[in-house]
């Protein structure tokens, strides 16, 4: 098991390198750079030209490159071009509110979606079913910035029980959770969408197996019948899709962090591509493959443990 | 109903989470303010952008670092808050100067008392000497090119500043104001920051910096030893809010008191509905030009952009932008600046005439343009733009793209039209200068804004810099912008001003018609009932 996990983590290695490389050299492609965000639209070309100097941007792309390197061999993500801040303390600032706001938005999704998709399936073709189905498309559909206005508008507005700004610096607890659950709703409802219909789907394709029809004939009840044989099968691969998703709410975080005023990789990814902090994008690409690896791991783990026929050597 | 347990699964989860809502409560999650103490008073500030540029104050130009700095920093001398009038510039750090016959030699002395934030003591000579040359180095400041007529900068004795000049400036005064590189910073600082003056941020204003997250907020706390009083406000929290629907609905719930609107006469109308909401709209108005780039085809031809100037239909812009937050405006001087002038060539609306135009400059089919635009500002009227130059002739094909890649295509002649806005130090040298001298035209080393490679008023705009007499030289900046306009370097279309939502609880104390940061100014005086 530990030399699975160490395995994997090396073949993470060349993959996050590989992605930070491109970064690195897209980032420098695209027109426009920090020293021009910093100085704003009036500078001159004489003082633009001095502060690429003081960055290091006058340098040869190559032997920028190479400097980027020796500072990733010292495991150092460098200092971002426009606050001059440490990007790994800038990164580790604000990943706990990603992580807290991603992991809401699975649980959200799981918590809720599972249920809807098991419901709908056991209803095929009924009431309860033609609303999940039609549910889950308007979930799917509906784009995170939009249904988050939405969201304030009704939660923070017209019934106040939440903040518009959903920044959770005001240290209390209450005040943490309070400020995550708008943006993780909004951020979750697409994954809950997805699972409702994953385990719809799922289900059904179970339901009509032999070993279902067997445990019925053999008089479990229905409730053993549903929870203990058809879920326990048919709800595998939502382990899966969970850890596939993990990446895709990361990246998604983005729009939701906005909207909602909230600390986050995805506003932090934003700043620096609007500002052209190099430094920073290439640190941020990174940590991101980091995370996904990460979580890809853990999911084939997770799935070796559910599922006996999968053995994780 | 053999399936209920799977509904009370999700009813139960659905019921957790609301009692959770319900059990957190919006009031513990206000803003980082909540977390001082209630009898504080602190006011709440929503700007637009993701996040400061600097706060050093001599490394940037963007709206949402200069209204910071305005209440972080101080200089020799300020516009009186709430104004931006030349005329009227008033003694802060220096308490009084004096300049000779020739206007060479300014002399300033300062008032004895002012200390910087936090333990870095009283401002002397030295941090004023220090803070000029800063801001004159391309090195460490963006605004190197105002200074460059400057020969020498002297501490005389600690509370003596002695600058002299190469050649005459048309407001020398303007240069050491209270406003981008006429900001003063403490030398000590400076030197223990390392090059890293963000991180310090010692100024001499009326607010000091307590706490600075990037991307999230800058934390102000009142100056308790300010000169001229402890502020009314203790705490101001910066917030950076993105997302213009954002800004409007954290101030509904009640969560700002102080935010960035939009220039936008629908939005203007739709915001005045709030209760607790005064809009404020104020100078210094931003001339919005579309600059016609004279080297390359096909604006060389100066009936083609005659053809452009009589396609334009400014009271349509006016009518599209809104009357309340943009004024016409037929020169290319922001209004209001000293030595503007309207008593230029007016270009009449007529669409026939334009095509005419384009006929005789060997176009009969008309042309087709195509322009890069930013997209973070003119989105919207770009449409109107494009109908009307369509009705004359002129196809443009717009090339909307992101505002940082926008302005380095921009620098580098990508684009023959640049429809660009801007506001200056309210007296016409500056304006005129940037945007119109040959010597600011991209490709040069001394570039700045010069986008339509404008080399008609060079002269007049250089005489006017160094002119004694006050009548002589208001003449040569009425003859330059006559010269600009006939030559159509650029057709001006109209001033945007400032636009912000304030609660009506917040009190300026002071009016407030204009203000140098774009922002408005929260002083001594300013309170939050």
């Amino acid at each position: 098991m530990l030399r699975f996990v160490a395995k994997r983590m090396m073949l993470a290695v060349p993959t996050m390198l590989l992605s930070a490389s491109v970064v690195f050299f897209l980032a420098r492609i695209l027109p426009g750079d920090p020293a021009l965000s910093i100085l704003g639209d009036s500078a001159s070309e004489e003082a633009i030209a001095a502060m690429r100097t003081r960055l290091g941007l006058d340098q040869p792309m190559l032997v920028q490159y190479l400097g980027f390197l020796g500072d990733l061999l010292r495991l150092d993500l460098g200092n971002s071009m426009i606050s001059g801040h440490a990007v790994t303390a800038e990164v580790l600032g604000v990943l706990p509110y990603t992580i807290e706001l991603t992991v809401f938005a699975i649980a959200f999704g799981v918590v809720l979606g599972v249920p809807i998709g098991i419901a709908a399936s056991l209803a095929r073709n009924r009431l309860p079913d033609y609303l999940s189905r039609f549910g889950s498309l308007i979930g799917l559909s509906c784009p995170p910035f939009f249904l988050g206005i939405c969201l304030l508008l009704v939660f923070a507005i017209w019934v106040p029980l939440f903040p518009v700004i959903s920044a959770p610096d005001t240290g209390t607890l209450g005040g943490r959770i309070a400020a995550l659950i708008l943006p993780g709703v909004t951020l979750g409802i697409i994954f809950l969408a997805f699972v409702a219909r994953s385990s719809r789907a799922a289900m059904l394709e179970v339901l009509p197996e032999q070993y279902i029809r067997t445990a019925r004939m053999k008089g479990l009840s229905e409730r053993a019948v549903v929870f203990g044989h058809a879920c326990r099968n048919a709800l595998l691969p939502i382990v899966t899709v969970t850890g596939l998703y993990f990446g895709i709410l990361m990246g998604n975080a983005v729009v939701t962090e906005i909207v909602f005023t909230r600390p986050g990789l995805g506003k932090l990814i934003i700043g620096a591509l609007n500002s052209r902090d190099y430094v920073m994008l290439q640190g941020l690409t990174i940590v991101y493959c980091f995370i996904v690896v990460l979580v890809n791991l853990v999911t084939d783990i997770v799935y070796g443990l559910v599922d006996p026929r999968v053995k994780v050597r | 109903m053999k399936i209920a347990p799977t509904w009370r699964a999700g009813l139960l989860a659905a019921a957790a989470i609301v009692a959770l809502a319900a059990h957190a409560g919006p009031s513990d999650a206000q803003t980082a303010g909540a977390q001082t103490a209630p009898a504080q008073s602190v006011v709440r500030v929503g700007i637009h952008g993701a996040d400061i540029g600097s706060l050093d104050p001599h490394m940037s130009a963007q709206t949402i670092d200069n209204v910071i700095h305005a209440w972080i920093y101080g200089g020799l001398v300020r516009f009186p808050a709430g104004t931006i009038d030349p005329s009227r510039i008033e003694p802060d750090i220096a308490e009084s100067w004096t300049k000779s016959p020739d206007g060479l030699v300014w002399t300033f002395t300062l008032r004895p008392g002012v200390k910087f934030h936090g333990a870095y003591g009283e401002v002397t000579a030295d941090d004023v000497v220090y803070s000029l040359k800063r801001a004159g180095n391309p090195k460490t400041s963006a605004f190197s090119s105002d200074f460059k007529s400057f020969d020498k900068v002297e501490a005389v004795d600690p509370r003596t500043v002695r600058i002299t000049l190469k050649t005459p400036v048309p407001s020398l005064l303007g240069l050491v104001t209270a406003q981008r590189g006429g900001y003063v910073i403490s030398r000590k600082a400076d030197e223990e920051a390392g090059g890293q003056y963000t991180s310090k941020a010692i100024g001499t204003g009326p607010f000091q910096l307590e706490e600075y997250r990037s991307k999230q907020f800058v934390a102000l706390v009142a100056n308790p030893t300010y000169f001229r009083g402890r502020p009314k406000i203790d705490r101001v929290v910066y917030r950076f809010i993105p997302a213009n629907e954002s800004r409007d609905l954290a101030f509904r719930s009640g969560e700002l008191d102080l935010f960035y609107g939009r220039k936008d006469q629908r939005w203007v109308d739709r915001m005045k509905q709030t209760p607790g909401l005064a809009i404020e709209v104020f100078g210094p108005g931003e001339l919005r030009l579309i600059n016609l780039n004279t080297s390359m085809k096909p604006f060389d031809d100066i009936r083609v952009r005659q053809a452009v100037a009589h396609a334009i239909n400014r009271q349509d812009f006016v009518k599209f932008v809104g009357a309340d937050v943009v004024s016409p405006n037929p020169s290319v001087v922001p209004l209001g600046y000293l030595g503007y002038t309207d008593q230029v060539p007016r270009f009449e609306y007529d669409p026939e005439k334009s095509k005419h135009l384009l006929k005789e400059a060997g176009y009969p089919n008309g042309i087709t343009i195509k322009v890069l635009g930013s997209n973070r500002s003119f989105v919207e009227p770009y449409q109107l733009l494009q109908a009307q130059l369509a009705k004359a002739g002129i196809t443009m094909e717009l090339q909307l793209v992101e505002h940082t890649a926008w302005h380095a295509q921009i620098r580098q002649n990508l684009s023959a039209m640049v429809v660009y806005t801007a506001a200056r130090f309210p007296v016409a040298d500056i304006f005129l200068t940037q945007f119109f001298h040959s010597a600011s035209a991209p490709g040069k080393p001394t570039a700045v804004t010069n986008f339509s490679h404008c080399a008609v008023a060079d002269q007049e705009i250089d005489a006017a810099r160094v002119e004694q007499d006050p009548k002589r030289q208001l003449e040569l900046w009425h003859a330059a912008q006559k010269k600009i306009v006939e030559n159509v370097c650029a057709v001006p279309l109209f001033d945007e001003d400032q636009v912000w939502g304030r609660s009506t609880k917040l009190d300026f104390g002071h009016k407030l018609e204009a203000s140098i940061s774009f922002g408005p100014m929260l002083t001594e005086q300013s309170t939050l009932k």
